[in-house]
């Protein structure tokens, strides 16, 4: 497949300053690409060389195919271009101003009146319509400036900083449409510096910093590279009998196991009738794990009348582990693993094997903030 | 949503059916439509002409008084023709004032606003761009002009106008408009603020109004008492000095027109005639071009000149500092 964006040895430099040094970047169609780098990292002069804003000093880029330097018109009909800032019109409706770039794009009019109301029921403006564009607010002009970008539904979108200075609310919102667009298979570049937002919308990642890609790749790929060990997550039913020595003592006996540290549960249920349901239920799995032989621990209690355990229509088994759980807080076991797949499954067999009361087993994914923290502090080559 | 996802299946390229019109039509229209919706709505332009059209009048009227009163001592003199210099000097002072100031934002307030990049990334050209930039912000301008029209017409009326010179006032209030103009949109292109790009446009314009005809005045009437007093000045030398002097100085609109007017009242043609001796006697006869041409002409050169220059100015990637190293390989 042809990539929609490719760069090759792209440089920019003012005077003495390196804005981009060599950047190679191969972004494939449909991608939702998002653009990271701290501030003056080169983010934005990329994305106005892609746009066709400014020459680079040397190297080259393609969008769609098109040269941006030798065929900057036709790199203009494949993107849609919204900067980190931008300004509007004096004097010019919401309807006037969708019209306008429409017609830049030389759209006729029969088919701009159309246009016009979808890309407006598409970002919730349509109520705006006949108000002028210097009257809305931040987020309405943001909503307003990425329905420009699509009036000629270019195959790249360029967004740089979209979502800078609007209110949660109006984030929320326009990371909504940004899914919206990408569901529509359009190639999204964007960046920002809230990552968790990156993370939420795109599914492939670039990490710049001095005008040098540090990284570049789906976010899954990204994270496991930066990765040195997987880490398991594991919850433990709170058991007396077991301490905490015991547990870690059990766990490091596995093999491949690397560091374990164990941590009391915050979130441990505390009579609210759904939470015992939901221990209930977790009990009741652990039942068909644990058989009831051997003493009772002597802590155990029976279910406080205030419980509507009976109305669960659990065992007295059930019950008592119920109670435990009511009445004692439960673990999370952070075991640091070495091993495939396959070595992950036979850790948790281990772990019943062993006779530990696990009611939950996952693995820690490591989140887009972790892999920018490290790449950026040269962890990762 | 859907009827986006619809539309996203048809190519954007799509030409159009044969009865629709061209894109670079439908690019043009709507260039100018928001340029021209930009400088006319509201009440601003309505405004600013009403009372523009109330001075206009107002002027006159002194005017018209004045030369009444002067009129009683020498009843020859037709009045129209102080009414008709009157409004024309009026309005060509109106166009140099207000023509940079008119064109001094078009691209720097693009800029200011934080729009220019938007613009610069549609397929819109920079010369379509520009051309209805400067379009938009002159029509206003020709618009105050035309505005005058029935006032000139008072001056026909009240005779000692012909209208060849409504005419040449005309081609020159025009003239300067463009020029000045483009002066303005020159320095909107150069300068970012718009307020820098006004001041540099004033002290440009002022350059051939004010600064242009004292210096050619002093020099040319020095010259001139030299060559008068000197009774061997050889002919070529005063065509010389005649020529160089009265190119420069009919790059002042003001002089220009006023040199035209001694023209048509010494009975000469409008457009060349010989002047004799014009530097004493044995200084030859000099082949003179009407001054009025000589500024149009150069007015127009001018515009063409300052219109290219903006061009280049308003390149988006002007300043970028740099030229590939080398082709690389479509990949």
């Amino acid at each position: 497949m042809t990539p929609i964006v490719e760069t090759r040895g792209l440089t920019k430099r003012y005077g003495p300053f390196q804005a981009l040094e060599e950047l190679n970047l191969t972004i494939e169609p449909g991608v939702v690409f998002g653009f990271i780098g701290p501030n003056g990292a080169g983010k934005t002069t990329s994305m106005r060389i892609l746009a066709t804003l400014l020459e680079p000093t040397s190297g080259e880029a393609w969008v769609g195919g098109y040269s941006v330097s030798r065929e900057p018109k036709s790199v203009r009909q494949v993107i849609g271009y919204m900067p980190d800032n931008f300004g509007v019109y004096d004097n010019m409706k919401v309807r006037e101003y969708l019209d306008f770039f429409a017609a830049a794009y030389g759209l006729p009019r029969g088919r701009r009146l159309g246009l016009i109301d979808d890309l407006l029921a598409l970002v919730d403006l349509s109520e705006k319509k006949e108000g002028y564009v210097e009257a809305l607010s931040r987020g309405m002009k943001q909503r307003l400036c990425l329905a420009r970008t699509l009036v000629h539904d270019p195959q790249l979108l360029i967004l740089d900083e979209p979502a800078s200075g609007l209110d949660p609310r109006a984030r929320i919102e326009l990371r909504a449409l940004l899914r919206q667009l990408g569901a529509l298979g359009k190639t999204v570049i964007v960046s920002s510096h809230i990552l968790t937002e990156l993370a939420d919308i795109c599914d492939h990642v670039g990490i710049i910093e001095r005008g040098r890609l540090l990284a570049s790749g789906s976010i899954t790929e990204m994270l496991r590279q930066v990765q040195t060990n997987r880490v398991v997550l594991v919850r433990m039913i709170a058991d007396a009998r077991m301490s905490d020595e015991d547990i870690a003592g059990r766990v490091r006996s596995i093999g491949g196991v690397l560091d374990v540290a164990i941590e009391p549960l915050a979130s441990t249920p505390r009579g609210a009738p759904a939470a015992v349901a939901m221990e209930a239920t977790r009990a009741r799995a652990l039942s068909q794990i644990i058989p009831g032989e051997g003493p009772p621990p002597p802590h155990l209690q029976p279910v406080p009348a205030a419980l509507p355990v009976d109305m669960l229509g659990v065992s007295s088994v059930e019950q008592r582990l119920v109670a435990v759980a009511a009445v004692a807080p439960a673990r999370m076991v952070r075991i640091e693993f070495d091993g495939d797949d396959y070595r992950l499954y036979q850790l948790l067999g281990e772990l019943l094997t062993r006779g530990l009361p696990v009611y939950g087993f996952t693995e820690e994914v490591g989140d887009l903030e972790d892999a920018f923290m490290r790449i950026t502090r040269g962890m990762v080559a | 949503m859907t009827a986006l996802a619809a539309d996203s299946a048809t190519p954007a390229a799509t030409p159009p059916p044969s009865d629709e019109q061209s894109p670079g039509w439908v690019r043009a229209q709507g260039m100018l439509a928001k340029e021209l919706r930009g400088r006319m709505r509201g009440p601003r332009a309505f405004v600013v002409l009403s009372l523009y059209l109330l001075f206009l009048v107002g002027f006159t009227l002194l005017i018209y008084f004045l030369a009444k009163l002067s009129a009683t001592s020498n009843p020859a003199t037709p009045i129209g023709k102080p009414v008709f210099l009157g409004l024309v000097a009026f309005q060509l002072g109106l166009v140099c004032f207000l023509a940079p100031s008119f064109t001094a934002g078009v691209i720097s307030g693009e800029r200011e606003r934080q729009t220019y990049d938007l613009l610069m990334t549609t397929p819109l050209s920079l010369t379509l761009i520009i051309a209805a930039k400067l379009f938009a912000a002159l029509a206003y301008v020709f618009l105050l002009i035309i505005a005058a029209l029935p006032l000139l017409a008072i001056s026909l009326f009240l005779g000692g106008v012909a209208p060849e010179e409504v005419l040449i006032a005309f081609l020159m209030l025009f003239a300067s408009a463009l020029l000045f103009g483009t002066v303005g949109l020159c320095f909107s292109a150069w300068v970012r603020s718009t307020i820098g790009a006004a001041a540099l446009a004033y002290g440009a314009m002022l350059i051939p109004v004010v600064a242009l005809p004292i210096v050619a005045a002093t020099g040319f009437s020095f010259l001139a008492a030299i060559l008068s007093s000197n009774n061997t000045t050889s002919p070529g030398l005063a065509a010389a000095v005649y020529y160089i002097g009265g190119f420069i100085l009919s790059l002042n609109p003001f002089i220009a027109g006023g040199l035209t007017e001694a023209i048509i009242a010494a009975n000469k043609s409008l457009f060349f005639f010989t002047l004799s001796s014009p530097f004493g006697s044995g200084s030859g006869t000099v082949f003179a071009i009407g001054p009025w041409i000589i500024y149009t002409v150069m007015a127009l050169l001018g515009t063409v000149f300052f219109f290219l220059l903006s061009l280049r100015l308003s390149r988006p990637t002007r300043g970028g500092g740099g030229r590939r190293r080398g082709p690389a390989a479509q990949p």
